[in-house]
């Protein structure tokens, strides 16, 4: 019998014409129809990452589209995974997972072989389950001077021989000649799978752009599906380093300053979406060595390469200066690498982070970590540990209170001096397990943790925050809003811009092949 | 008669301005005199030449790369944006009139010979001329309205260098794309290729430039690394919100109201040790700096009126009370005093606004617009820099406004303001408030004057208890002159010149 499943795919002019956004969109759209809808990207490059319940490593822009579309995150999704470590070195997670056994460089048939398979055996199995997939290319399709198959584009349309929507940002001009040239550049077999364009982020007039847009129609014989007006700042959870220009969120006179240190390989800066979307208090990126003691948190976020990243904290000063801060009684936090970096040493035999073989850290926890072979990836459940230390630090929490994040790491951590953990791990990709996490200084104002997605925990990081504040002694205890509903809220927003500009009918008969 | 060469773009943010000025350094340093031109600039950031015209901004820094004086031929239509689909139209250097982008169209064949007369002029003076298109040219929809990409390339039988920009992927898309969409004749006149911001060594884009080639028939002239260094003014809009240097001292707070003109006045700052510098659209931004700019403004009374709205103006005159540093430059500065009238309807139908009564001051709005270099003096009236040895600094002065002291109160400065390097009148400008710590002026570019600029951070300096480094900092002019020279430097590293210059001589 023939398979049903629609699959849909969208393709861009270049990295940033919108297609992130646009999947994310049409994912909820039809969703919310009722139909049974997946995303799925076959290659990505980012170092922000998600970790699915079966502790599988993906990226974290389709987690957030398997969001909106009201489904677990699987790493069917988004079966290869680039994060790119510096000075050419990249890491490959396949299926959720690092591959080690095959030295990409050296035997690369070998490495089409396996991407291939990959790609084609996770749609297989998305199309058995499914009755919709909206697929998401990477950079441009036309990129002509590759040498190997446009895994992310082109070859991932030819498996099932789905209908490919381009789409195009008009903002800085030259969307038309990018749309003509892109076509212009692809094989016939190739564009003849282009079924319609997007000219996306408009604004103005549309009078103006009317005969541009039916030259484009009579030039390419391509319908021009839609002109989407330029989405206005989201609040979504972002992907890509290049969309993270502004370097500081949020108002200069409110209460709060969190400094996140712009490690150079940072990792999940996801993490701070939530924070971002406080009202009170201020995020700033630190990038160069400055004064810290204007803020009233620090936070060491995640990074690929930690013992390199822990080296520029030292060399740039701002390892000093996070010190001095902390002497001087603000709160540090470090996220999984950060949380590394806290510690008094770390030591890499197999230089999985690099070229360091063994970099003393910040000592501002007693703890030592070592980098494995092995990655850990879960998904994880935690309840507080409540020492003395924390009670101090935050008094707030139910000791039965738990949290929910996720966990990816090379490193292992042991415990110096009777040090406490910060946390029990109580759940680790849905088994029941007894485990020490993080960990906490005597003083009560530096600690760690290797879960991400820490501050999407309303509670926790509603608990920290009145901490913060109080220690300024402003104000009273306040609630934080609710993180998961403020993200449903912006999907369904989203969804709804899109969805007033553009035929959904339409575009379901095409993904069916009608 | 003057040989040309034009810069176009893939895109608006190819990087065309940047590479006109590098190029316009590298002719200045081989020998030609060489001027750049743009047919028509959309900014609200203008400079005032000798002459006393008004031009934009990107020919001024590019004139200065070129060593050479900035004159109006070389930015002979500024569009000053002061509503969504309304502009002051500047024509070589003067105020022609308000215009919908409808009725400017209208006017292409006024337009057209404006241009004609600015490049024949250029052309008589100048060995070289470095004309710079705008956005992309080949917006098929827009054709018929086009007056700075191939209108101008053919009226100065320009051959033309496309720009494309790698960084976001696509480039081989928009180079095949946009020669595709241009007509046989246009694509004729594209001679040469430039790869723009590529990421990591140039040379190992190889292949891809080989491919271009293949697909455009044209030559790559070369492949430019993404310039991270780069510190010149930036023409169109705000690169940043906030530029902190190391270990901070002193915080200046611009702010940044929708109609805010001639930000490029605190570049200066951006560089300059011991600064932070940013610019506030709201109340909550605001902070508590230690100095408040109010800068100039296109659409003073709307800008005034959104003060309020916000609460800005609320805030600053809170932080006047507390003693802040509060400068009003331009519309800044009129906004500063008691009230600013619009009996003629120059900005809209409001006739009257109080101002944020400040400064002692009353503003009238007149629509004769002034646009002088000046020459400044008197400076013993501020407290800072009544012992300074410097007795004028320079600056000029853009505005369609007068401004009456009270009786009791004085002036600021005294203007002395040129034309052709020559004093043509002396006026009256700005004043102070009795604390000093609230002044105003109407002179844009003060702060380029090194020890104006300097003697102010020293000030606020002293203001918290600080003081300034003895440590020497590099000037102004010197901290732009070593931008134009590491441009040329990376310019001359990865074009091949020899083939550029063919291009040019051979056209």
């Amino acid at each position: 019998m023939k398979n049903k499943t629609g699959t849909l795919m969208i393709q861009g002019t270049s990295s940033d014409a919108g297609k992130s956004l646009f999947v994310t969109a049409l994912c909820r759209i039809f969703a919310r129809k009722g139909i049974k809808t997946v995303p799925f990207k076959a290659w990505n490059m980012s170092l922000n990452s998600y970790i699915t319940k079966n502790g599988k490593e993906i990226g974290i822009a389709q987690a957030l589209q398997a969001r909106a579309a009201f489904r677990e995150a699987s790493v069917d999704m988004q079966p290869i995974l680039v994060k790119a470590m510096g000075d050419g070195q990249t890491q490959i997670v396949i299926n959720g997972e690092v591959d080690k056994n095959i030295n990409y460089q050296k035997n690369k048939k070998k490495y089409l072989e396996i991407y291939e398979s990959t790609i084609k055996d996770s749609l297989k199995r998305l199309r058995k389950d499914n009755e919709l997939i909206i697929i998401e290319g990477a950079g441009s399709p036309a990129e002509i001077n590759r040498t190997t198959p446009d895994f992310a584009n082109m070859f991932t349309a030819e498996i099932y021989n789905s209908p490919v929507l381009l789409i195009s940002s008009i903002e800085k001009g030259g969307c038309l000649a990018s749309l003509v040239g892109t076509l212009k550049l692809l094989s016939p077999v190739h564009k003849k799978l282009i079924k319609g364009l997007i000219i996306n982020k408009f604004r103005g007039d549309y009078n103006l752009l009317k005969p541009a847009v039916k030259f484009l129609e009579d030039y390419t014989e391509k319908e021009v599906m839609s002109v989407l007006p330029y989405l206005k700042s989201l609040n979504l959870p972002e992907e890509d380093s290049a969309s993270l220009n502004l370097n500081n969120y949020g108002e200069n006179s409110k209460k709060l300053k969190i400094a996140v240190i712009r490690l150079p390989h940072m990792s999940n800066f996801s993490d701070f979406n939530s924070l971002k979307m406080e009202t009170g208090l201020k995020l700033e990126y630190i990038k160069n060595n400055q004064e810290l003691l204007n803020f009233d948190l620090i936070i060491i976020p995640g990074t690929k390469t930690t013992t390199k990243d822990l080296d520029f904290l030292k060399k740039s000063g701002l390892a000093a200066e996070i010190k001095k801060a902390n002497k001087a009684g603000i709160m540090i936090i470090g996220i999984c690498g950060g949380f590394q970096m806290l510690g008094r040493k770390l030591i890499d035999k197999y230089g999985t982070e690099g070229d360091i073989k063994k970099i003393n850290g910040l000592g501002l926890l007693d703890i030592n970590t070592v980098f494995l072979n092995k990655k850990t990836t879960h998904q994880v459940k935690v309840k507080i540990n409540l020492t003395q230390q924390l009670e101090n630090l935050m008094s707030r929490f139910n000791p039965q209170e738990f949290f929910l994040g996720y966990e990816i790491h090379m490193g292992q951590t042991e415990y110096l001096n009777g040090t406490e953990e910060l946390f029990r791990i109580i759940k680790r990709s849905n088994i029941k397990v007894n485990l020490k996490d993080g960990a906490v200084n005597q003083a009560g104002n530096c600690f760690g943790s290797y879960l991400h997605g820490l501050f999407d925990n309303d509670n926790f990081r509603s608990a920290l925050l009145n901490k913060l504040g109080n220690k300024q002694s402003m104000g009273e205890e306040q609630k934080s809003y609710n993180y998961q509903k403020e993200i449903e809220n912006n999907l369904d927003r989203l969804a709804d811009m899109v969805e007033k500009n553009i035929d959904i009918n339409k575009l379901l008969k095409l993904s069916r092949g009608d | 008669m003057a040989d040309s060469v034009m810069i176009q773009g893939t895109a608006s943010d190819a990087g065309k301005s940047i590479l006109a000025a590098a190029l316009c350094r590298v002719l200045a340093q081989d020998g030609y005199k060489t001027a750049p031109f743009k047919s028509q600039n959309m900014s609200l950031n203008s400079y005032i030449t000798k002459e006393g015209q008004e031009i934009a901004i990107a020919q001024t820094v590019q004139a200065e790369a070129a060593k050479v004086e900035a004159e109006v031929n070389m930015s002979p239509i500024l569009m000053k944006p002061i509503a969504d689909d309304m502009s002051q139209i500047i024509l070589k250097g003067r105020v022609f009139k308000n215009m919908k982008a409808a009725d400017y169209f209208s006017q292409k064949e006024k337009l057209l010979k404006i241009i004609r007369e600015a490049l024949a002029e250029l052309k008589m003076d100048y060995d070289l001329l470095v004309l710079e298109g705008g956005g992309n040219p080949a917006e098929v929809n827009l054709r018929d309205k086009d007056l700075v990409n191939m209108k101008a390339a053919e009226i100065a039988d320009a051959p033309v260098i496309l720009v494309a920009d790698i960084d976001k992927g696509g480039v081989f898309a928009s180079i095949v794309g946009t020669l595709d969409l241009l007509t046989e004749k246009e694509r004729k006149r594209v001679k040469g290729i430039i790869v723009n911001k590529f990421r990591g060594d140039p040379a190992a884009f190889k292949s891809g430039v080989e491919l271009i080639e293949k697909y455009s028939n044209k030559k790559v002239l070369g492949v430019m690394p993404y310039l991270e260094k780069l510190n010149l003014p930036s023409e169109d809009s705000l690169q940043q919100e906030i530029y902190s240097n190391q270990n901070y001292k002193v915080d200046i707070a611009v702010i940044a109201y929708p109609g805010m003109s001639n930000f490029t006045d605190f570049d200066y700052f951006k560089t300059a040790k011991d600064i932070q510098l940013r610019y506030v659209k709201k109340e909550m931004e605001l902070g508590d700096p230690d100095l408040i700019i109010l800068p100039g403004s296109k659409t003073t009374i709307s800008d005034l009126e959104f003060l309020y709205e916000s609460k800005l103006s609320g805030k600053i005159i809170e932080k006047a009370a507390q003693n802040t540093e509060i400068i009003g430059i331009c519309g800044g500065y009129q906004m500063l005093g008691q009230k600013i009238s619009d009996p003629d309807n120059l900005e809209g139908t409001r006739q009257n606004i109080k101002g944020l009564s400040l400064l002692k001051i009353s503003t009238v709005l007149e629509s004769q617009k002034i646009t002088r270099q000046v020459k400044v003096e008197s400076l013993n009236k501020l407290n800072f820099f009544k012992n300074s040895q410097k007795k004028v600094l320079s600056g000029y002065e853009i505005h369609q406004g007068k401004t009456i002291l009270a009786a009791d109160q004085k002036s600021l400065f005294k203007l002395k303001r040129q034309k052709l390097g020559k004093s043509e009148k002396t006026v009256c400008d700005g004043t102070v408030n009795e604390r000093g710590n609230v002044w105003g002026t109407y002179i844009h570019d003060i702060f380029k004057n090194d020890c104006f600029r300097k003697s102010l951070i020293n000030h606020l300096l002293t203001k918290k208890g600080l003081s300034l480094d003895s440590e020497l900092e590099k000037s102004a002019a010197e901290i732009r002159e070593d931008n134009y020279n590491y441009l040329a430097s990376e310019f001359r590293k990865h074009i091949d010149l020899e083939s550029l210059y063919k291009i040019i001589f051979d056209n």
